[in-house]
């Protein structure tokens, strides 16, 4: 058999000789004569618009006067294009042109082989599944080996955690196993379950939202971003989970809050930590596409800033003023009684802001989650009427 | 091999659509008979391509190549042959294939058939077709290529997303795509006479099948669209005046005022510049329908904004197309001439208030669809136009409009007579009261738009039957009306079906909008909710397996005053691959409406489903209706004066030469 290269090209040339010789066809061949004049198509319609004003007059569509007045119409246009007829006798230019021909011939299949070949594999075969399925062993062994070996460990992973459904090592091997067979959207949901079971692990939690992120392949999912969030309060200095919080913001349009958190990562990093090249590539990226020097996000002190007051020296459309990361730094190290308290200071605060600033639709629907989180239904209730009411 | 011939086959297309493009418009500029010719044979190789490039990407889903990027991410090897086909088109990359394919498809068309068409028009019509396939092909081969590979090639696919696999969305997109793409032509004709700078008067004998065509593709598409809302998303309404649903909307409302428009053309030489308008906007509302729904602007700006080479690409495409289309227009169409005068109470008059109301009824959908995108691009956070702006807005918009189409076929050319009308339309007044009031007493009241609407729904089709009566002389001479009625123009059967089947989506509309009954609750075995009079028994639930997705099946026998009714089966799939389910509403259907069950998750030990149970007053009559104007349009399109032969090659100024080449 002819190697598939070979077949590809002789196909690419049969279909552009082909083309091309079928497109040049009028040019190498022209027909002789010239063209009817522009009104004798029009006389065409008109007179066809006559014989139908005939035959509605037959069926009573139209009675006398109409019809009469519609012949009348027409028979008017019709002279008109008549006259115009006679007076252009122009014979139309009927010259091909070598000079098109020759550039044509080159301009089509050169241009074509040559950004097909920028684009397409042209060496690559194609694998259909039954064939690969059949010529199944010309996969390396060890790849076999890795694969069905990979396969049978999750289905008795499976079976054990059917019997045994709280297990949270469990959930998260078979998170893990998934990962790596590049199965995010099932991975995602074993390490949902790890998540959950295990009340909030952090190390599984940034797992989670990882494979939720892989799985969306575009944006962080908001559930992703939710996770995320919470893993921060409880390890604020999890490295994966501020890269991806901070790649959230970006994908989000808040390129200061991902300049930020990405600066602040990189400082904060060994030089030779794992993750530094991928951070400084996306703070090049960050700086390109929203304009920004990173040096102006650099820290002014070495150590983050604790317990820095709530932004009120000048007044911040809501969306914008969500809790900082020394707000999140510090209530990660709260005990539950201090963090509630601090979280009731927060939306007292937004609920004072609200007052004076009675139009902000997306401050009322902050503070409506806020108290729902806080389990005060009524007050919740109240600030979704009020958000309901706004435009 | 064949995924890379395919690729080629598409590259090469390319080239020849930038041939099509550049030659037969210079050659037009020049009188180039030559030149202009060139346009044929370019046209019908694009089209052979691209069936071979279409033909190629089918391949490789059929045989589940997942080293082909675009097969890996929206198929699966335990995919039901057919969605494995309609998986093709049922995608971003894959979908721009169809809608080349359906462009190149028509371009060949014209050429072909354009015999009858003066040289240079068709020479122009063809290039301007060409441009916006190289638009396309561009847009395809740089940011959203079906044929990239990878390699190593995947062991599996990522599966289709489950909502999808279903008859009814298998054959939507097609549908939608040739009603969309047809508008292409209209555009193509009215930049070509643009730039011409006159409109023949085969012009508009010309538009007008390629607009109808168009306009009944799109409205199957819609309706196909409509329909698997309603069966497949479970949420027992037909229509949400959702983004994707608009972007199909706008085209056909824009459209419906062109094909309108197009009869003024070509009856009586005026509204020249309207039509011309109307078709660069209906075919600019359909790239923008195309590009909303396959963009990802409307899942989310920032989505968008993420994929930046092709958002920009995309903005750069509508920006020339409906950017350059419209300077052209504002610089050419002053220089159009129209002959024919009229009245504003006049048949001419009549068709412009349609025009007038369909228009600015698309700019109140495109203002609804894009302003919350708008406001979120610029930073004003989200806000959601939902169904209450568009009921408001757009039903009182209509209401008028509808009100005039009784009038609008009684009214002659020219000038009309309303108070003559008026007298011959008294049956249909009678017959809208009566209808107003039986709706009043039979459903005990109601929405006031629900009566509304069944009263003009009444009146709309009471009026063109009167219409008809008269044509044929029903009443005056009913001896002869049955031969009379066999003899009406086919374009005439056209409108009185199409009309008729607007009174009877309205009415299915008006029914299904003002008198829905829900009732959503948790039912175990044995239990019975009554809705509207009719007995629905649930009697369990059991579990089940399709191809590639399990179910939860839940029966429900449904009783009227005891008789038997139906038996409904409502599922609920599982599609592993995806993590998806999806719901298959059950739905038995009467004339006087649609018994509709739905099955949720279980709830409780005891067997116990949570279930939403609707009763859909007259919805059958919206799909009956659309099909009817289907129907009607596609009749239309057949009318014989669409055939005229083309002028001998001899300039001759004698009738007769010119006479023999038409018969």
């Amino acid at each position: 058999m002819m190697p598939d290269t070979l077949q590809l090209w002789l196909v690419m040339a049969a279909l552009s000789i082909a083309v091309l010789l079928y497109i040049l066809m009028p040019l190498i061949r022209p027909r002789g004569g010239a063209n009817a004049a522009r009104e004798a198509y029009d006389i065409n319609v008109y007179k066809d618009q006559l014989k139908e004003v005939e035959r509605d007059l037959e069926r009573g569509l139209l009675g006398d006067d109409a019809a009469e007045a519609a012949r009348m119409e027409i028979k008017r246009r019709l002279l008109a294009a008549d006259a115009a007829v006679s007076k252009k006798v122009k014979t139309p230019e009927a010259k091909s042109g070598m000079v098109l021909i020759v550039a044509l011939a080159v301009f089509v299949p050169v241009g074509a082989v040559l950004m097909y070949l920028d684009l397409g594999s042209p060496n690559a075969p194609d694998q259909p599944l039954a064939e690969r399925t059949a010529s199944a062993p010309a996969m390396s062994q060890e790849e076999t080996k890795r694969r069905t070996s990979l396969a049978n460990a999750v289905a008795s992973l499976v079976e054990k955690l059917k019997e045994n459904p709280g297990d949270v090592r469990g959930w998260t091997l078979l998170g893990r196993s998934h990962a790596s067979m590049e199965q995010y959207g099932k991975s995602a949901g074993a390490y949902g379950k790890a998540y959950e079971l295990s009340d909030g692990d952090p190390k599984i939690g940034v797992s989670y939202a990882e494979a939720m992120a892989f799985d969306a392949r575009t944006m962080i999912p908001q559930k992703a971003v939710e996770v995320l969030g919470a893993v921060l309060l409880r390890d604020p200095n999890d490295p994966k989970a501020r890269y991806y919080m901070a790649l959230a913001k970006a994908q989000k349009g808040d390129g200061e809050g991902a300049m930020r958190d990405w600066v602040n990562l990189a400082v904060t990093s060994g030089a030779d930590d794992p993750w530094m090249g991928l951070v400084n590539q996306q703070i090049e990226r960050a700086a390109e596409k929203f304009g920004l020097n990173p040096a102006d996000f650099m820290p002014t002190q070495s150590a983050p800033t604790f317990q820095r007051p709530f932004p009120q020296s000048r007044p911040q459309p809501s969306m914008q003023s969500g809790p900082s990361r020394a707000d999140m730094d510090a209530a990660a190290q709260m005990t539950d009684e201090q963090r509630q308290q601090m979280i009731q200071s927060m939306v007292d605060g937004l609920a004072e802001r609200l007052r004076k600033n009675p139009d902000d639709k997306q401050g009322w629907l902050r503070l409506e989650r806020a108290y729902r989180v806080l389990g005060d239904a009524a007050k919740a209730d109240d600030a979704a009427a009020r958000a309901a009411k706004l435009p | 091999m064949i995924a890379e011939a395919g690729h080629f086959a598409l590259v090469l297309a390319l080239f020849v659509g930038i041939v099509q493009s550049t030659v037969p418009m210079v050659g037009a500029h020049r009188d180039n008979t030559i030149w202009m010719a060139m346009a044929k044979p370019a046209a019908m190789s694009q089209f052979a391509l691209i069936i071979f490039s279409f033909g190629a990407l089918t391949y490789s889903h059929v045989v589940s190549d997942f080293s082909v990027v675009n097969v890996y991410q929206n198929s699966h090897s335990l995919k039901p042959m057919l969605y494995k086909v309609s998986g093709v088109w049922g995608n971003h990359e894959g979908s721009l294939l169809l809608w080349v394919l359906i462009l190149t498809g028509f371009g060949s068309a014209v050429a072909m058939f354009g015999g009858n068409l003066p040289p240079s028009l068709k020479a122009r019509v063809l290039g301007v077709q060409a441009m916006v396939s190289v638009g396309f092909y561009l847009f395809m081969l740089l940011t959203s290529n079906p044929f990239e590979r990878m390699f190593p090639a995947a062991l599996d696919g990522q599966d289709m997303n489950p909502l999808l696999q279903d008859p009814g969305l298998a054959f939507h997109p097609p549908f939608l795509y040739l009603g969309y793409v047809g508008f292409s032509m209209a555009f193509s004709f009215a930049i070509a006479a643009l730039i011409e700078g006159r409109v023949d008067a085969a012009w508009a004998r010309w538009v007008r099948p390629w607009t109808l065509a168009a306009w009944s593709f799109l409205t199957i598409g819609i309706a196909l669209g409509s329909w698997w809302a309603y069966y497949e998303l479970g949420w027992g309404g037909w229509w949400f005046w959702d983004p994707v649903e608009n972007a199909s909307f706008m085209p056909w409302l824009a459209g419906t005022a062109l094909l309108h428009s197009a009869i003024v053309v070509e009856k009586r030489d005026t509204m020249k510049s309207w039509t011309i308008f109307l078709a660069i906007l209906a075919f600019s509302m359909s790239l923008l329908g195309t590009f909303l729904v396959r963009s990802g602007v409307l899942t989310s700006v920032h989505a968008f904004a993420t994929d930046p080479e092709r958002g920009v690409f995309i903005l750069l495409l509508l920006m020339i197309v409906i950017g350059g289309s419209l300077a052209l227009f504002a610089l050419r169409a002053p220089a159009l001439k129209s002959t024919g005068m009229f009245k504003p109470i006049s048949r001419e008059g009549g068709l412009l208030l349609n025009n007038l109301v369909m228009s600015t009824g698309c700019a109140v959908v495109l203002l609804g669809t894009l302003y919350p995108l708008f406001l979120d691009a610029v930073g004003g956070g989200k806000v959601s136009i939902g169904p209450p702006f568009f009921n408001a807005v757009f039903i009182p918009l209509m209401l008028p409009m509808l009100f005039a189409m009784g009038y609008g076929p009684m009214l002659s050319w020219k000038r009309g007579d309303l108070a003559g009308a008026s007298k011959r339309l008294i049956v249909a007044f009678i017959a809208t009261g009566i209808a107003a009031a039986a709706t009043v007493a039979i459903a005990d009241g109601g929405p006031f738009f629900g009566i509304i609407g069944m009263a003009i729904a009444v009146w709309m089709g009471v009026s063109v039957l009167v219409e008809m009566a008269e044509r044929i002389r029903l009443f005056k001479a009913p001896g002869k009306a049955f031969a009379r009625l066999m003899h009406q123009p086919r374009a005439t059967w056209g409108m009185t079906l199409a009309h008729l089947g607007m009174a009877m989506a309205i009415a299915g509309m008006a029914g299904a909008g003002g008198w829905k009954a829900e009732s959503i609750q948790v039912m175990k075995p044995g239990e019975t909710v009554t809705v509207s009079g009719y007995d629905f028994t649930f009697e369990g639930a059991k579990s089940g397996r399709g191809p590639n997705y399990t179910i939860i099946q839940g029966d429900f026998q449904v009783t009227r005053d005891g008789e038997p009714v139906a038996m409904l089966h409502a599922e609920k799939r599982n599609y592993p691959v995806r993590q998806m389910p999806t719901t298959e509403a059950a739905i038995h259907t009467l004339m006087t409406g649609d018994l509709y069950a739905v099955i949720g998750d279980s709830e409780g030990n005891e067997g116990g489903f949570v279930t939403r149970i609707y009763f859909n007053p007259l919805v059958v009559w919206m799909w009956i209706g659309s099909l009817f104007m289907v129907v009607g349009g596609t009749i239309s399109v057949s009318d014989r004066r669409y055939r005229i032969g083309a002028p001998t090659a001899r300039q001759s100024k004698s009738g007769k030469s010119a006479e023999a080449a038409s018969a």
